[in-house]
């Protein structure tokens, strides 16, 4: 399992990660990583 | 007149090149700069366009990108850079900058440019049929500078009838040799905008326009000057950017036929293709000044100093890619830096990768076998955004549809 933290004061809005995975990162209604990222298991 | 080279600068370190006229940007620049970059200092100083720092290598030029705390996109620490209108948010950095790309970046979003498929595709189409049945065209005139541009202009609900005379100004702006050709190029542009702008304040829509106009930056409405700044900064990258790059692509499609035979058999490969082709056709540059005095790199930097880097060919970079002149559609990964590093990589990058995957989509359906009308290399064009000057294609014709009797039998 793996844990994803997003350090919003960091995250420039690029929004590669939803770019490249889609069903793991999804972006709030600014275009930012959004924070309510879950548990992920690989 | 040539500017004095500062006294800090060991000789050493001085190369001539000038990124407006320099022969390297006549023809083939992604190689001639490669080749100067490679029998250069890794950071080189130079003359040209009123003297300079040159960041020749891509993993240095990656992590100074990343620090605008030492390399901002103040003109406060570049005085070369100073223009009027300014661009934003590219020439503020955070955390303001955070703030006025937080009003656009919703649109400009993997989520917010899919909206826009539907519209890229069917423009691409309307005008690879306009040119189809002639069996040539001039691609850089007749189709890269209209497809992003009416795009761009519909997204900004601006009238496309002024598309020639705004994408001139941008073409100004962005590669005459002399610099106040550039800055009048630019005042131009802002003048058009203005005028657009203070009709959006009135009267906002959906568009993009109102969008950056309305914005809020700390909970604050924008200045006047900052709307300005950002509208411009739009225009610039909407106008200009796409439309070489995808002539650029275009271009070596049509003079390596095998690799475009892999597209025509299977266009599934168009969306890893693209983005080996992008990593050698890179066609934006950038700017920094240094804040403070500082060795870095092994390089003593003074307070002011300007910085230009080339993401164009950092994905050409051998300490960075294996065989870098190698167009390889299977690569794994196509590591390049074409849309920058760090808080000011371009807004625009997932726009124009739908934008380009589209178009070549529906050009592999269309255009099963073109060339490049043309002897030896084409001519290109130095500057901020380098370009092909004209991109000459032709293909066989296909035979008309078969005539219809108006009249039943």
């Amino acid at each position: 399992m793996i844990r994803i933290v997003v350090d919003r004061q960091v995250c420039a809005g690029h929004a590669l990660c939803a770019a490249k995975a889609p069903a793991v990162y999804q972006l709030d209604d600014e275009g930012y990583c959004s924070s309510n990222l879950s548990l992920i298991h690989i | 007149m040539k500017p004095e080279i500062p006294e800090h600068i060991p000789p050493e370190r001085v190369v001539a090149f000038d990124r407006f006229t320099g022969p390297e940007l006549q023809q083939c620049p992604h190689r001639a700069v490669t080749d100067l970059f490679k029998r250069s200092p890794d950071i080189f100083y130079t003359t040209g366009d009123r003297g300079h720092w040159v960041v020749g290598r891509a993993d240095i030029a990656r992590d100074m990108l990343r620090q605008p705390d030492k390399f901002s996109s103040d003109p406060r620490h570049n005085e070369a850079n100073r223009r009027k209108p300014p661009t934003l948010p590219n020439q503020c950095d955070p955390p303001l900058h955070t703030e006025l790309r937080r009003i656009i970046n919703p649109f400009f979003s993997p989520a917010g440019v899919q909206k826009l498929e539907a519209q890229i595709r069917q423009l691409a189409t309307e005008l690879i049929d306009g040119v189809l049945g002639r069996g040539e065209c001039e691609f850089l005139g007749e189709i890269a500078q209209r497809f992003p541009v009416e795009l761009f202009l519909r997204m900004a609900n601006a009238p496309l009838e002024q598309r020639e005379l705004l994408v001139d100004k941008v073409d100004r702006f962005t590669r005459a040799p002399q610099v106040q050709e550039r800055l009048a190029g630019l005042e131009e542009l802002g003048n058009y905008l203005k005028v657009l702008i203070t009709e959006r304040e009135q009267s906002p829509g959906d568009d993009l326009v109102s969008l950056a106009v309305h914005g809020k930056v700390h909970g604050r409405a924008l200045s006047d000057d900052e709307k300005l700044g950002l509208v411009t900064l739009l225009f610039l990258g909407g106008l200009d950017t796409v439309a070489a790059m995808l002539s650029f692509i275009v271009a070596y499609l049509g003079r390596n036929p095998d690799q475009y035979q892999r597209l025509v058999d299977d266009p599934s490969r168009i969306d890893n293709a693209l983005e080996e082709l992008m990593r050698v056709h890179g066609v934006a540059g950038t700017e920094r000044g240094v804040t403070a005095d500082m060795v870095y790199a092994g390089v003593e930097f003074k307070a002011g100093d300007r910085l230009v880097f080339f993401p164009h060919v950092y994905g050409l970079d051998e300490q960075m890619v294996d065989d870098p002149f190698r167009v390889d559609f299977d690569r794994p990964v196509s590591s390049h830096l074409v849309f920058g590093s760090g808080p000011h990589r371009c807004v625009g990058s997932h726009l124009a990768r739908l934008e380009m995957r589209v178009f070549l989509e529906e050009w592999v359906r269309r255009v099963p076998k073109f060339s490049v009308q043309a002897d030896g290399e084409l001519a290109t064009r130095g500057g901020l955004v380098w370009s092909p000057v004209r991109v000459p294609l032709a293909w066989p014709q296909q035979p008309p549809p078969a005539q219809t009797s108006e009249i039943a039998p």
